[in-house]
């Protein structure tokens, strides 16, 4: 994509194919960024690229409707309000004008909006992007086919395995890794799943599941994987154990 | 104005300066921004923290809302999205809204106004005819936040397959959406 406008008429179909592999995939984030950027210039001086881009991102915005609702903590609105009027009563520029973006750190202390519980980017290192690779399984039926499609392992996917009933898989980098679980039922009342690493015969508990949750969604494991050669999953007492006591659920080779 | 039977858009309009209008847009969008929230990260603490943003830039912006782009929702949905998709690639917060495209208004088609009115199952039944690999690779594209190469790299197929099924996903789920009838237009 350049700064030139395209006229569709003198498009081929080819070529008109490409035009709108971009902008569909602009339209649904899929760009890299630099790609993203762009399109984005181009769509300044193409009116037709910008009538298709629209259409597509409108029906790209309906996605989300697609979505269950879900019931947000019953505090959320009171920090949301909070939050709001403590940078109402800071000194801010005129309300209603667009603001530029402001790099966080550029604020004097005090002055900025306070914003209660938001926490620093560096400690949900599952954000990033090697280990947002892999979160492949969120709500998505199609994540037991594809592993088990699966014709290569990727560099992101550390391990994968599969039992009769589970198919399930490590993901994350070695330092911050993540176990992908597909539908592992509740464990039962007062009791609680717990994942385990284990370097040469001694367990050592990797990350304990709160009581009675069944696992859903990728789990980060609180250790990194160095030296260990297997992981298992164990269903232990509501709140964990220092060793494994219950029936081992899951285990494999690292 | 009794702000309990005002539209969205009355209250955005109210916004910055009537919190109470900032409190009853939460009440009836909250839910459905959370949904999304959650459909795209993995924990509820991060898909709150997300949400919260989301409010706030919502009531920092409102005046920037233009209605011809679209539902106060999917406006607020949008931003929601946009924050998601920062954390899941490991990007730094932006106080910029999501870029917006907007055709031309002469070019505006009365099918983007009747998708707004579109409810949940409508489009559920859209995505669920696609073909099963043209929903997923939509899927990990917009709620996992893949880019292209990622979702070829993770199905194991070619870029250009992931391409051609982005852009035929897209375009299908566009045409299986109801067309605005007669009498809405």
């Amino acid at each position: 994509m350049n700064g030139q406008a395209h006229d569709p008429a003198r498009l081929t179909a080819a070529e008109r194919e490409r035009l709108e592999e971009t902008l569909a995939s602009y339209a649904l984030g899929a760009l890299a960024d630099t790609e993203a950027q762009d399109v984005a210039r181009h769509l300044t001086t193409c009116a037709a690229c910008r009538a298709l881009a629209a259409e597509l991102g409108t029906a790209a915005a309906l996605l989300p409707l697609a979505c269950d609702a879900v019931e947000p903590a019953p505090d959320l609105k009171g920090r949301i309000l909070a939050a709001v009027e403590a940078e109402r009563e800071g000194p801010r520029q005129p309300s209603g004008l667009p603001l530029p973006p402001e790099p966080p750190t550029a604020r004097e202390p005090g002055a900025g909006p306070v914003r209660p519980r938001s926490r620093p980017w560096t400690r949900t290192p599952w954000t990033l992007a090697t280990a947002a690779l892999l979160l492949v399984c969120l709500g998505l039926g199609a994540w037991n086919l594809q592993l088990r499609q699966e014709r290569s392992r990727q560099a992101e996917q550390l391990a994968l395995y599969q039992t009769a009933r589970q198919t399930w898989a490590l993901a994350g980098t070695s330092a911050v890794p993540l176990l992908l679980v597909r539908g592992l039922p509740p464990p039962g009342p007062d009791r609680s799943y717990q994942v385990w690493l284990i370097r040469d015969g001694r367990p050592a508990s990797a990350r304990v599941l709160p009581a009675g949750a069944g696992i859903e969604r990728p789990i980060e494991l609180e250790q990194p994987l160095t030296g260990a050669q297997t992981v298992a999953i164990t269903n232990e007492p509501a709140g964990g154990s220092p060793g494994p006591t219950g029936p081992i659920l899951l285990a494999g080779e690292l | 104005m009794d702000l309990r039977t005002a539209s969205d858009e009355a209250l955005l309009a109210a916004l910055p300066d009537d919190v109470g209008a900032l409190d009853l847009l939460y009440e009836r969008h909250a839910p459905a921004a959370m949904g999304l929230a959650m459909r795209m990260l993995p924990d509820r603490e991060a898909a709150e923290d997300v949400v919260q943003e989301a409010f706030v830039a919502l009531w920092r912006h409102a005046r920037s809302y233009a209605p011809a782009r679209g539902s106060v929702r999917t406006w607020l949905l949008g931003i929601v999205h946009h924050r998601a998709i920062d954390r899941l690639r490991g990007r730094r917060p932006t106080e910029a809204l999501p870029e917006e495209v907007r055709a031309d208004p002469a070019e505006t088609d009365v099918w983007s106004q009747a998708a707004q009115r579109l409810d949940r199952e409508e489009i559920r039944r859209a995505l669920a005819a696609l073909p099963a690999e043209q929903r997923e690779a939509i899927e990990l594209a917009y709620f996992s936040g893949f880019t292209q190469a990622q979702i070829a790299s993770a199905l194991g197929v070619p870029l250009g397959t992931v391409k051609g099924r982005l852009r035929l996903g897209l375009a299908r789920l566009r045409a299986l959406l109801p067309r605005p009838t007669e009498t809405e237009r």
